[in-house]
C-alpha cells in the first residue's frame, strides 16, 4: 500500500499544476471578469424583470460552478491520462521505472488511482471554495440590485454544505460513468502517446461510420452502437433536477439533488463500464510490459 | 556449490529479421564482478536487457532462479541496474526522488544514498532536470548503490563523467558496495579503467560470445610476445591470434601457446584485457569490409 501511495504521490508531483494551480487562476480570473461586468453594466431591474431572493442566486451560481468544475475535471483528466500513460517513455525514463520492483499494472493502476482520488479531490476542493466566492457574488449583486436583503448566513451556509455534498457525489458518479472512456484513452496513450486523444474519438467515429454505412444511416437496420455511444456520452446530468432546485425557491437539498442524480443512473451499465475500464487498463499494462527496450 | 546468479543457455534475440544474439551460453556465479565487453551494436545491452526482464529472448534464461521476463517486478527486489542513459524522472527534486524510491523499493537505504552523495555538488532540493549530465549520473549511481541488491547491473555507468569521479566511483564500488553476497555485471567501453576490478570477462561480438573466462585464467591461457629481432617468422609459425607492431617491434598475442617456446622468441608478458579485446574482437565492418 505504501508503494501505491508513493506512486500516486509521484503522479501528484508531476501533474499537480492542472489540478492545484490552474483552478485557482481560473477562480481569480472569473472573479475579475464578474467584477468587471458588475461595474460595467446597469444592473438595475428593468420594468417587468424580477429576481428571486438572493439565496437562490447563490444556489444557481454555485450549482453552475459545480457543473463547470465537473466539466473541467473531465477534460483535464482526459489530458492527464493520455499523458500519464505515456509519460514514462519520455527521456528513457521507462528504464528507471522498470528498475523498480513494481509491476506495470501497479504503476498504471497508480495513475488511475490518482485520477480517481487526489486529482478529483483537488478540483472538488476548488469547487467548494467557489461556493464561498459565489456567496460574495450573490451578496454584491443583491446589494447592487437594490434588493436590500442581507442574505441569511445560516441559509447560505446550509445551501453551501448541501450543494457541496451533492456536487461531490455528482463528480464521483460522473467519473465512474466515464471511467471506461478514461481507460480507453489510457490504453491508446500507452500505445500511441500524444495521438491518444484524437484517436479516442476517431476510432469510435469510424465504428459509427461503418455502422451507418452498413445500415444506410439506420434506414436498413438499427444503429445500435451509435445509439449506445450517444447515450453513454450524454452523461448523468438530469437538467430537470437542477432546474427544479433553483426554481423551487427553497434552500438547496442534497437529498433531492443526489436522489435525482441517482435516479437517472443506469447502475448495471455503470458497473459494466467499470469492469471494461479495468480490462482496458490491464491491457495497457500488458502492452507496457512488452514494450521493447532495445 | 551455490546456485548461479545468472544461467543462460542458447540465448537468442531477434529484432524483426535481424538476429542480435546468436545463442549465448554463460553462467555467472555469486560474488563475481563480470565485465561484458563489446563494440557498439555487439548485443551487450540487448543481453543485459534480457537479463533484466526488459526484453523477451528465446532460449533458457534464469536470473536468481527466475525467468526475468515473466518476473521482472519480483526480480527487481534483488536486482538493481543503471542503464547507459540517465533516465531518472526529471520532474522530481533529489529529495522527492529519494522519498519515492524509499516508498517503492523495500531495499533502498536513504542514509546510504546520502552518504554516496557526499562529495558531490548535488543539493537535496535541486530539480533533476537542472542537474548536469554528470550530476544526474552521480545521483543515479548513488541511488542504485543504496539498494541492497544481490545483483547490480551497470551498463556504461560512468559515461559522461570526468576521470576523477570515474575513479572514485569504481573505488567505492569495490570498497563500500562489493561483498561476497553481491554480484556485479558491468559493461563499459573504457575497459582499461575496470579491468583491475573484474573477476570474470565476457567478450561479445556480433551477438556471439567470443570469450568467457575468469580473469585469473587469462595468464595461464594467453601470452603476449614482444618478438625479438629476427624471430618474426618463427613466432608467426606458432599461430598468434593477433599481430601488431609497437614502435617498430612486432607484438603477437597467443592463445594456449607453449610458454617455453615463446620465451625463446622474445619478451613474454600477460596481455591486458584491453589487448585481448583488440586481439579477439577483429571484425569486418559492414561498409568497408575491412578488419578493424
Amino acid at each position: 500500500m505504501s508503494a501505491y501511495i508513493s506512486l500516486i504521490r509521484r503522479e501528484y508531483i508531476e501533474h499537480r499544476i492542472a489540478f492545484l494551480i490552474v483552478p485557482g487562476i481560473i477562480i481569480v480570473a472569473a472573479l475579475a471578469l464578474i467584477t468587471y461586468g458588475f461595474f460595467a453594466n446597469d444592473l438595475s431591474l428593468q420594468p417587468g424583470e424580477t429576481i428571486p431572493a438572493n439565496i437562490y442566486i447563490f444556489d444557481t451560481v454555485f450549482l453552475a460552478a459545480f457543473g463547470m468544475w465537473t466539466a473541467y475535471l473531465l477534460i483535464v483528466l482526459t489530458f492527464y491520462i493520455a499523458d500519464a500513460f505515456n509519460a514514462d517513455r519520455r527521456n528513457n525514463a521507462l528504464l528507471f521505472w522498470k528498475s523498480m520492483p513494481q509491476s506495470d499494472l501497479k504503476v498504471l493502476g497508480a495513475k488511475i488511482g490518482a485520477a480517481a482520488t487526489i486529482f478529483p479531490a483537488l478540483v472538488a476542493a476548488w469547487a467548494v471554495v467557489t461556493g464561498i466566492a459565489a456567496y460574495f457574488v450573490a451578496l454584491a449583486f443583491s446589494a447592487r440590485l437594490g434588493l436590500a436583503i442581507t442574505p441569511d448566513f445560516a441559509s447560505v451556509l446550509s445551501s453551501w454544505a448541501q450543494i457541496s455534498l451533492a456536487g461531490i457525489v455528482y463528480m464521483v458518479l460522473t467519473l465512474a460513468w466515464y471511467a471506461p472512456f478514461f481507460a480507453w484513452v489510457g490504453l491508446l496513450g500507452t500505445v500511441v502517446g500524444r495521438w491518444a486523444i484524437p484517436l479516442s474519438v476517431l476510432v469510435p467515429a469510424l465504428v459509427v461510420l461503418a455502422e451507418a454505412a452498413a445500415t444506410l444511416g439506420g434506414t436498413r437496420g438499427t444503429m445500435t452502437i451509435s445509439k449506445f455511444l450517444e447515450w453513454r456520452f450524454a452523461g448523468l446530468l438530469d437538467e430537470k433536477v437542477v432546474i427544479d432546485q433553483v426554481t423551487a425557491l427553497q434552500p438547496a437539498s442534497a437529498a433531492d439533488l443526489i436522489g435525482g442524480t441517482l435516479a437517472s443512473i443506469d447502475v448495471p451499465n455503470l458497473l459494466i463500464g467499470l469492469v471494461i475500464g479495468a480490462i482496458l487498463v490491464w491491457l495497457a499494462s500488458e502492452y507496457r510490459r512488452r514494450i521493447t527496450i532495445a | 556449490m551455490t546456485a548461479p546468479i545468472v544461467h543462460a543457455t542458447g540465448l537468442v534475440k531477434n529484432f524483426g529479421r535481424t538476429r542480435v544474439l546468436h545463442g549465448l551460453d554463460f553462467t555467472i556465479q555469486p560474488g563475481r564482478i563480470c565485465g561484458l565487453v563489446g563494440h557498439n551494436g555487439a548485443g551487450k545491452t540487448t543481453a543485459l536487457n534480457a537479463l533484466l526482464g526488459l526484453t523477451r529472448a528465446e532460449g533458457s534464461l534464469q536470473v536468481l532462479g527466475l525467468d526475468p521476463y515473466a518476473n521482472r517486478a519480483r526480480l527487481m527486489n534483488d536486482v538493481a541496474f543503471i542503464s547507459d542513459v540517465a533516465s531518472l524522472p526529471r520532474f522530481l527534486r533529489v529529495r522527492e526522488l529519494f522519498d519515492l524510491v524509499e516508498g517503492i523499493h523495500p531495499r533502498f537505504s536513504r542514509s546510504k544514498a546520502n552518504v554516496f552523495l557526499q562529495g558531490t555538488d548535488i543539493r537535496p532540493d535541486a530539480k533533476i532536470k537542472i542537474l548536469s549530465k554528470g550530476m544526474v549520473a552521480q545521483l543515479h549511481l548513488a541511488l542504485v548503490m543504496a539498494i541492497d541488491a544481490r545483483l547490480l547491473v551497470l551498463d556504461e555507468p560512468t559515461l559522461g563523467l570526468d576521470i576523477t569521479y570515474r575513479k572514485r566511483f569504481y573505488r567505492r564500488l569495490i570498497e563500500d558496495y562489493m561483498s561476497d553476497e553481491r554480484t556485479i555485471i558491468i559493461t563499459t567501453h573504457q575497459v582499461d579503467e575496470i579491468e583491475f576490478l573484474l573477476t570474470d570477462i565476457m567478450f561479445i561480438r556480433d551477438g556471439h560470445l567470443v570469450l568467457d573466462l575468469p580473469t585469473d585464467e587469462i595468464a595461464p591461457r594467453f601470452a603476449q610476445l614482444g618478438v625479438a629481432s629476427g624471430n618474426t617468422e618463427a613466432a608467426t609459425a606458432l599461430g598468434p591470434i593477433y599481430a601488431d607492431t609497437h614502435f617498430g617491434q612486432p607484438v603477437m598475442i597467443f592463445d594456449g601457446a607453449d610458454s617455453t617456446k615463446l620465451e625463446a622468441l622474445g619478451t613474454v608478458s600477460i596481455p591486458s584485457i584491453s589487448d585481448l579485446f583488440v586481439a579477439l574482437m577483429q571484425r569486418k565492418t559492414l561498409n568497408a569490409g575491412d578488419d578493424q
